[in-house]
This record gives structure tokens, sequence and C-alpha cells, in this order.
């Protein structure tokens, strides 16, 4: 103790006393304190980005970096977006690629982030890809292949975030189903998001068409039968669905849909 | 006998809650004479910029943008007037004097100092709460808005296409526009970033009492608050090789100086993530804490202060 703290009166040594024992006491409950705050924030899946994305470091710029530290992930990763909305517009699909993947990466429980993102890639930039006409016609279909994949590695990228959400799943069924024409595939992320609590009700039909259109006529029977169980479920295309799957497995007349 | 009688009779003096509030009712009528509230005509730019532009990005991306901004904004308001109101506290006494008049009379150092604290507090509450009510009423606008460009969008469509519009479909889309502006979570973030205030406060009080410079005292301020919001960043990086000395420099600083990203929980929430009073709570009474840490050691330095 150096003499400026030396104490001179009473006050001062109760001073000393009580705000000796506060801070000790406080200093030795920081760190137990700190470690059950972040285990709690990782079981609420929150923190999001660390220092460990060096795709984010090599990125942006220092300013961007330190103000994503400083707790203004949100505000960047909405000016990149912003900015990557502005080259969509201008159809300059690389950088557009690489800002919105970089924006998802700063905020990767925005599932709306990786959700359009692999949006543009598998739709307009894909597209973009099959009518540029500086391309030969292979280097076309080789683009295109490109940007699919590159939607697909977004999906993929988004649930591994986002595995609680039925968005995603949802999502890569339709862009399986609707661009790689691959219902088979598509089925079974329409069954993973049809499992989330979050799921609207046509997501469960969803399953039961995929497996229609990868031809596994059987099955898709039997899902539109317990689907329509479901009073929830009965809406015209699946009676309509059933009905033509009746006649297709020739199902007697007995176990047939009455209605 | 009679000398006995002369003898003044000295009272111990008991620490008194009146006297605080009484310093701090005096601190909040001098920060408002200073007019620490036209900072907040700062928010209601960014508000306005940030609740006009972006219609051409999904209803989703417009109140995410919304909320991003405007609780950024809060943030650096609230961090700047945290700051620079309690950085003013101690040397605007010094220089008027004023405070050798109150420790002269029978007041606890502790008392002039915590009057101080509750009084830059209640400020800073007073600007959250205000800028909050901006916030909730300009998103309730927002919110109108969009519905009606999202109605209009959809018969539109339905006059394209030649159809009928549902009332099933309306509804839905009217469903996703609410769930997109309310969220309640959105209290949790603030309530934590107040916390987070409340402890920048602290920490800038804490320089205060030892510091004779009102620029040192921002300055230091401000660089604590960087280094509490990247210490685990660098804990993070330096985990798998660090040397004797990193390790010895970051356990250092992660002893001193409060982990402030532990407040920021925003980011998380507006895009959907949930925390709940439970976990807010833990987080709270740990902000609590390290602003009691804090304010101790503004009394030991304040106390032994050559005032």
């Amino acid at each position: 103790m150096t003499k400026h703290f030396q104490p001179r009166t009473g006050q001062q040594r109760w001073c000393l006393a009580i705000a000796g024992l506060v801070i000790v006491v406080c200093l030795a409950l920081k760190s137990p304190y700190e470690a059950k705050v972040s285990a709690l924030y990782r079981a609420h899946k929150m923190g999001g980005t660390t220092f460990a994305s060096k795709d984010v470091r090599q990125q942006v710029t220092q300013m961007m970096f330190v103000a994503v530290l400083s707790g203004f992930r949100g505000v960047i990763s909405n000016f990149i977006w912003i900015s990557a909305h502005m080259d969509f517009q201008q159809e300059r699909w690389v950088r557009m690629k690489e800002k919105m993947l970089l924006s998802a990466t700063l905020q990767p429980y925005s599932v709306q982030y990786w959700s359009t993102a692999a949006w543009h890639f598998g739709w307009n930039t894909s597209y973009a890809a099959t009518v540029d006409e500086k391309l030969t016609e292979v280097e076309r279909e080789r683009n295109r292949k490109v940007w699919y994949d590159m939607a697909q590695d977004t999906y993929l990228k988004g649930i591994s975030f986002n595995s609680d959400t039925y968005k995603l799943y949802a999502d890569m069924g339709h862009f399986l189903k609707e661009k790689e024409k691959n219902p088979a595939g598509s089925a079974k992320y329409y069954h993973l998001a049809a499992k989330q609590p979050d799921a609207p009700l046509f997501i469960f039909r969803q399953e039961a068409y995929a497996v229609y259109e990868a031809g596994d006529r059987a099955k898709a029977y039997r899902m539109f039968r317990e689907l329509w169980n479901n009073p929830l479920h009965r809406v015209p295309t699946i009676s309509t669905r059933i009905r033509e799957l009746e006649t297709e497995l020739a199902i007697p007349q007995g176990e047939r849909l009455t209605r | 006998m009679t000398d006995e009688l002369s003898k003044p009779v000295l009272k111990p003096l008991v620490f008194s809650p009146a006297r605080i509030f009484i310093i701090a009712s005096n601190t909040v009528t001098e920060l408002v004479r200073q007019k620490v509230f036209n900072v907040l005509l700062v928010f209601g730019l960014v508000i306005i910029c940030s609740s006009s532009f972006w219609s051409e990005f999904s209803p989703e991306d417009q109140f995410k943008f919304m909320k991003d901004f405007c609780l950024g904004a809060m943030v650096v308001i609230g961090a700047v007037m945290s700051v620079v109101g309690t950085a003013m506290l101690l040397p605007q006494e010094l220089e008027q004097r004023t405070v050798y008049t109150i420790l002269s009379k029978p007041v606890y150092r502790i008392e002039f100092l915590l009057g101080k604290f509750f009084g830059q507090v209640c400020v800073v509450f007073a600007g959250v709460a205000m800028m909050t009510l901006v916030f909730g009423g300009v998103l309730y606008f927002k919110e109108l808005s969009v519905k009606k460009q999202v109605r209009a969008e959809l018969q539109r469509a339905v006059e394209v296409h030649n159809l009928k519009l549902e009332d099933k479909l309306v509804s839905d889309q009217m469903t996703k526009v609410e769930n997109a502006s309310r969220d309640m979570n959105l209290v949790k973030a603030i309530l934590l970033m107040f916390v987070n205030l409340l402890l920048i406060s602290a920490i800038t009080l804490c320089i205060s009492s030892f510091s004779n410079s009102l620029v040192f005292t921002v300055v230091i301020s401000f660089m604590i608050i960087m280094i509490g919001n990247m210490q685990h960043i660098a804990r993070e990086a330096w985990a798998g090789s660090m040397s004797p000395i990193k390790q010895v420099f970051i356990k250092v600083v992660a002893f001193v100086i409060p982990d402030l990203q532990k407040f920021n929980v925003a980011d998380d929430i507006i895009v959907g993530r949930v925390l709940d009073w439970g976990g807010t709570s833990l987080t709270c009474g740990y902000g609590l804490m390290m602003t009691l840490l804090f304010l101790a050691v503004a009394w030991m330095f304040f106390e032994f202060r050559e005032v």
C-alpha cells in the first residue's frame, strides 16, 4: 500500500474494509459467473460469429471488423446485404455471392439470409448463366451447375446453424424438386422440415407429393391416406391423388376412399 | 463538570439514502441543463432513415434492418451519454469547487459518489426509455405501412392472374408481417443494453475518481469498453497456442475487465433466437455485480483522494 492509501481516519479504515471485501467477493465470483452465462448462451445458440471464421476476417475491412467485434454485427451485415442487393440489381453475380455469404456468415442464425442467398444462386444467377450469350453451350451448362451446387451448399450451411427450424429444409426440398428434378432427395428434406416444431401444415403434404413424383406409388398412397385421416389435411389435391392412386394400384373397392 | 457540559456531543453520522437522493436529483438537474438529451436527435435521424428506406426489400428484411439500425444507434448513443455524462460529473464539481462545500458538510464520500452515479443513471434511463418509446412507435407505424404495401401487392397479383383474393391468404400475410414486426424479446435486449450502460457508467466513474482530466477519463473509458467487447475474441484466438506471457496477459485482462459481449444479445434476438427471462436475469445479475465492483473501486479511490 502506498503512502497515499494509508488510512488516516476511522472512516477511511471502514472504506478500505468494506470496499476491499466487495472487490474481493466480486472478483472471486466473476469468472465462474461468466462461465455460467457463456454456457447459457451456448445452450441458446447465441453468440454467432467467432474469430475462428477466417472467411469473415479476410473479407471485411479493419474498421468493419472492429465494429463487428464491438457488437455491431447486425448493422454491418445489413450494410453488406444492401450492397449485395445493389450488385444483384447490376448483375454482378460473383460479388453478390461473396457479399451475401459474408452477411450470412456474420449472422449465421439469420434463416432469412441463408434462404434468400441460396434462392438467388439457385434461381436467379443460375438462370442468368444459362442465357449468357458470351459463353458456349457447354460453358453455360457448367456455370448453371456451379450455381446449383452453390445454392445447395448454402442451404446445407444454413441448415447446419438452423437445424431447429423448418424453413431451410423446406427450401432445400423445393430446390431439389424444382431445379435438380430430384423428388426423392426433395422428399427427404420435406420429411426433415415436417419434423421441426415450427413447420406449417402444408409442409406435411409436401413430402407425400415428392414421394408421388419420385414414383414410389405405394408409399405415396399410404402417406396420402394417413394425411387424409387428419381433417386438417383434407384438401382437394389430396383426394384427387388418392383416387388416382387407388385406380393405379388397383385398391379393392372396400378399402377405397368413400367420399 | 462545566468542562464536560461544554464538550459538544458528536453523534455518529448514519449512512443516509435521503442525502444520496438529494445529490442524485441535483445531478439530474445539472445534466438536463447541459442539454445531454440533444444527442437523442441523432437517434431521431437514424430512426427516420431506417424506417423510410428499404421498401424494395422483403418485409422481414425491412424490419430486420430497422431493428438492427435502431438498436445499434441506441447502443452508441447510450454509451456516449454514459461515458461523457459520467466523466463530467467529478471534474465539474472540482472545477466549480462545489465539491468542497458538499464534502465539508456531514456527507459521506460514498453518499456523494452514489448520488452522482444514480443521478447519471436516471438520465441514461430516461434517454433509453425515450428512445425505446420512439422506436416502438415507429415500428408500429412501419408495420401499418408494410401491411398496406403487402395488401396492395396481393391485390395486384390476384388481378393479374384473374383470381379471387382469399381472406385466409391476406390474414396469413398480415400475421407474417406482425411476427416480423412485434417481438417482445426485444425488451430483453433493451434491458440488457441498459445494464451494460449502467456498468459503463460505473467504469467511467471509477476512472474519473482518480483522474484529473476529462479527456483522459473519456478515452480510457472507451478503450475499456472496446477491450471488454473484444476480450473473449482474444481468449478464443489464443486458446490453442498460447505462450505463457500471452496467457498471463489475457488472464489479467479477463480478471479485471468485464466481458461486455455478454450484454450484446440484440443481434441474435433480432434474427429469432430466444433468451428466456431466467437467462436475462442471470446476465443482468452479472452486470449488476460488475457495477458494484467498479463502484467499490471508485469509492476507494475517491475516499483517499485529496479533496
